[in-house]
This record gives C-alpha cells, sequence and structure tokens, in this order.
C-alpha cells in the first residue's frame, strides 16, 4: 500500500504546485470580501465563519447584504441557493468521474468544490489515462490551497477594512462588491436584459415586506433573461 | 428585536450547510445526471445578473421609502462602474466606490 500512497500524496503535492496562481488570483477576492464583512459592522469571527463555513464569494456577500438589511432567514436562504444552484451542475460532472471512489474522498473533494477547482481541474478528466484517485488528491490539493488563500484575503480584508477611520462610509463596500461582482457577469444581451429586469422590478417592489421585493425581482430577471434567450434562438435558427 | 450577530451566524451555518449539501448533491450520492435540458442551463446562467441586480438596485436607488435617482451613492456607484469597465479589479472598484462616496457627502458636503 505504501506505493499509492507515495503516489497519492505526489499528486496532492501538484495540485497544491498549480494552484499558485489560484492562490495569487484568490487573495484580493477574499481581502473584498473582509473588508466588507468588517464594514457591513460585523466581528473576525462572523468574517472568518463565512469563509470557511460558506467559502462561497457571491453567496458569501449577498447573505451580509441581506443580513444587513435585516431581511428573514428564508430570504437569506433562497437567494443564496439561486446563486449556488450552478454547484449542483458541477457536482454531477465530478459525480460521473468520482463514482468509484469511497464516500469519505467525495464527501471532503464535496467542500472544495468551487468555480475555481472546478474551471482549474476539469480539463484533467479528459486524459485518456484518467485515474479518479490521483485527481482526487490533485483536486484536493488545489483545494487546501484556495480556501487558504480565501481566509488569509479574508483576513488581511478585515483588518485593512476594521482599521479604516470610521468617516469612511465601510459599510458601502458592500454593494460596491456586488456592482463589481456583477458588471463582469452580464457578457450577452439576454444577460443585461435579466440586470435590467431584476434590478427594476427589486427597485420597483422595494416597499413589499421582509425584502421580498428581492426575490420578487431576481425570479423577474431569470424568467426575463430566458425568455430573451430564447427569442434570440428563435430568430436565428441554427 | 433579535441580535445581528446571532442571526449572521444561524443564517452563516445554514447558508454553509445548504451550500455544502448543493455541492455534494450528485457526488455525495455518487448518482449521474442525464442530458441537463437547455432551458434549465438557461435559466442558471441568467442566475447571477438577475439575483446581483436584484441585491444592488434597492441599496443604491431606494432612500427613505422612495426612489431617488441622484444622490452620493449612485454618484459613487457611477464612480465605481467606470472602474469596473476598465479595470475589472474587484478590490480597486470596491475602494473607488467608498471613498467616492467619503468625498461626496465629507469633502463636497453632498447630503445624503
Amino acid at each position: 500500500m505504501s506505493e499509492p500512497l507515495a503516489s497519492l500524496r505526489a499528486s496532492f503535492r501538484e495540485g497544491m504546485r498549480d494552484a499558485t496562481p489560484i492562490f495569487v488570483g484568490l487573495l484580493p477576492t477574499g481581502a473584498v470580501t473582509g473588508i466588507a464583512i468588517a464594514g457591513a459592522g460585523f466581528g473576525y469571527a462572523e468574517a472568518l465563519a463565512s469563509s470557511t463555513v460558506m467559502f462561497s464569494g457571491m453567496a458569501q456577500i449577498a447573505a451580509v447584504e441581506l443580513i444587513s438589511v435585516r431581511a428573514p432567514l428564508i430570504i437569506v436562504m433562497v437567494t443564496v441557493m439561486m446563486i449556488n444552484l450552478r454547484y449542483l451542475l458541477y457536482s454531477a460532472t465530478f459525480s460521473t468521474f468520482m463514482r468509484h471512489e469511497s464516500f469519505i474522498r467525495r464527501a471532503s473533494l464535496t467542500y472544495f468544490l468551487t468555480d475555481t477547482l472546478f474551471a482549474r481541474t476539469i480539463s484533467r478528466t479528459t486524459d485518456p489515462n484518467f485515474d479518479s484517485s490521483p485527481f482526487w488528491a490533485y483536486s484536493m490539493g488545489i483545494g487546501v490551497i484556495s480556501v487558504l488563500s480565501w481566509v488569509i484575503g479574508t483576513s488581511l480584508g478585515f483588518f485593512a477594512g476594521d482599521s479604516i477611520p470610521e468617516q469612511v462610509p465601510m459599510d458601502f463596500a458592500v454593494p460596491m462588491m456586488i456592482l463589481a461582482l456583477l458588471f463582469p457577469v452580464l457578457r450577452s444581451a439576454p444577460m443585461v436584459i435579466a440586470a435590467l429586469f431584476g434590478g427594476g422590478v427589486a427597485l420597483a417592489a422595494a416597499g413589499m415586506p421582509a425584502n421580498l421585493g428581492i426575490l420578487v425581482g431576481a425570479l423577474s430577471g431569470i424568467v426575463a433573461g430566458t425568455a430573451a434567450t430564447i427569442v434570440a434562438q428563435n430568430r436565428r435558427p441554427s | 428585536m433579535r441580535s445581528l450577530t446571532s442571526f449572521f451566524w444561524l443564517a452563516t451555518v445554514v447558508c454553509g450547510v445548504m451550500t455544502y449539501l448543493l455541492r455534494g448533491s450528485f457526488l455525495l450520492l455518487a448518482s449521474k445526471l442525464g442530458e441537463v435540458p437547455d432551458l434549465v442551463q438557461t435559466m442558471l446562467r441568467m442566475i447571477p445578473a438577475a439575483v446581483l441586480a436584484a441585491l444592488l438596485a434597492p441599496r443604491l436607488f431606494y432612500v427613505d421609502e422612495q426612489i431617488s435617482l441622484i444622490t452620493p451613492r449612485t454618484a459613487a456607484a457611477a464612480v465605481a462602474l467606470v472602474v469596473v469597465l476598465t479595470m475589472k479589479n474587484v478590490l480597486v472598484t470596491v475602494l473607488s466606490g467608498v471613498f467616492a462616496l467619503w468625498l461626496f457627502v465629507s469633502g463636497f458636503g453632498w447630503a445624503m
């Protein structure tokens, strides 16, 4: 058994080495998350909990925003669920490659299954010599470095944000992070329509109790963007 | 009034467990997914734009229970928008928005 264990270790270390660009890339986004959580008035323990328990930038910032405006738990849950529904697809993709691995291995990899990890590892599954065992170890190496970077980034950001003078309106960091995440995802006309409907309807419904307007807006945006995609496809038959 | 900090913990743990279960859905059960219908894929692609815009718009334009288009917050958001479109850097965008708002309110005395 020493031979496979040594090769697992090698794959794990290879993953950690290959994750160097991820480490550098995640630090600033983690830092902004820390700044935003500090700006919203929460403590370091809360920032650390958010980044380790959720470990999902866009969902974390949506949760902080909704918690700050005192939305009910169900609204926070539904919003985070919508944002993270894409993990179902990642999970299904990984499941086809990992189904012969033990439950412990699948359960441990589940924690690290982020956009970054998916994007970085998925090309390896097309290798003709693909073997799920070293692939698991490699992905765990990527995952450990990712969460490490995320936590260090969150910590640096939190303490930087916490030391900024009180006159600076740091609570504005949360909506500004949402803005910074929103505009890069507007890559097609239907996505712009989704955002316009999402924002427009949420604004028109802003008077609804319990921040329900945000959910109504989000759902309208999804429907409008999907409808726009279908219309565009029917105009240009492939 | 519930404590905001204890609510933060509750929401974080609940959302964390939910996120884990979404990541684990197929992987934990070692089950396979059939073809995902195009319609579902299209809807999934629309989610980030729709949800983020729905979170952002009321925060920027809904002040004191009414819609206001030109405020220090929207002006600061415009600055941040220029930065995100030109530099594509989240950290610089957030800092420029926050400091623009600070400048407009504390520097120029523009009332919130």
